[in-house]
């Protein structure tokens, strides 16, 4: 069974939220499934597809590239960790200098995506930095 | 008089007999011909509809499909070609990072801060996580890992459920 087959749901559920600029290829014994949604409903479509494939979301011949992108300045994001604050940071990396938290389901505005992994964020303090983008929720 | 009505009335069988004639040219036997030349191109097609060639399906290349436009204008009793074709998409390349790149490891280590009961090595070459780890974290470990496109990581961690 190839790739594309095995991970046929994953794809589906890829083109089905509409993601864009939807690539899926296979390379050295990787599916490469990549694109960007302005909105996490739609990259979690995909990750739950793969969850229903992989429960525990170990699969070495998967890899799923979809990013919340393009979204505008000022769009308002859902602190989403775990259960701890997430640190609003001077640069972007975990090195870089805590300037703030924002509290788990708090609301913060985003300034600019920087990366994929760092955006940059304010809080309703006024507290402006960088933080991990898999804890905002567009 | 008579003479003119009988060369004009010539003419008019001639121009009939001649407009006949390259009616005669069906399009199903034009059809034939055409597929005939695109037969060189897997995945395309061409049938012909009043003299007209429509062509589609998807070409390997562009000049692929420039040369098969221009065969098609060729065939005798082919009025134009219709070029409904696509020409496939170039097969790009995922682009990977070293796993051992600092700026890579640095953002690996980004990726994991958060779930200290995970651990990351890199065996031969390749980017190896290890450790405890519940399936929710291992989500999103896994979306911020394959973000970083590293080519095979293994995700060797025991996951409770």
């Amino acid at each position: 069974m190839s790739l594309q087959e095995k991970y046929s749901s994953v794809v589906s559920a890829a083109q089905t939220a509409g993601i864009s600029d939807l690539k899926v290829q296979e390379q050295d014994g990787i599916l490469y499934i990549s694109g960007t949604t302005s909105s996490n409903a739609g990259k979690d479509a995909v990750w739950n597809a793969l969850g229903a494939i992989d429960a525990t979301y170990s699969a070495s011949d998967i890899n799923i590239d979809v990013q919340v992108a393009g979204l505008a300045a000022g769009t308002s994001l859902t602190v989403d960790t775990e259960s701890s604050n997430l640190n609003i940071r001077q640069e972007p990396s975990t090195e870089g200098v805590i300037l703030g938290k924002a509290a788990k389901g708090e609301v913060v505005t985003l300034v600019e995506q920087s990366s994929d992994e760092w955006w940059k964020i304010k809080t309703k303090d006024g507290e402006e930095g960088y933080a991990y983008a898999r804890y905002l929720r567009a | 008089m008579k003479k003119t009505i009988k060369i004009t009335a010539l003419a008019l069988v001639f121009s009939v007999a001649a407009f006949s004639c390259k009616k005669n040219v069906s399009d199903a036997e034009l059809t034939t011909q055409s597929t005939t030349v695109v037969a060189a191109y897997p995945g395309t097609s061409v049938e012909v509809k009043e003299g007209v060639a429509h062509l589609s399906g998807t070409f390997a290349s562009q000049e692929e499909k420039d040369a098969a436009i221009a065969a098609l204008k060729n065939v005798k009793g082919v009025k134009d070609v219709m070029d409904m074709a696509t020409v496939e998409a170039a097969a790009s390349v995922v682009e990977t990072v070293s796993a051992v790149a600092p700026e890579v490891q640095q953002k690996v280590t980004d990726a994991v801060k958060d779930f200290p009961g995970v651990k990351v090595d890199v065996v031969n070459g390749e980017l190896t996580l290890t450790g405890e780890v519940t399936a929710e974290q291992a989500r999103k470990i896994k979306m911020s890992v394959d973000a970083l496109k590293v080519g095979k990581v293994n995700y060797n961690y025991n996951v409770k459920k």
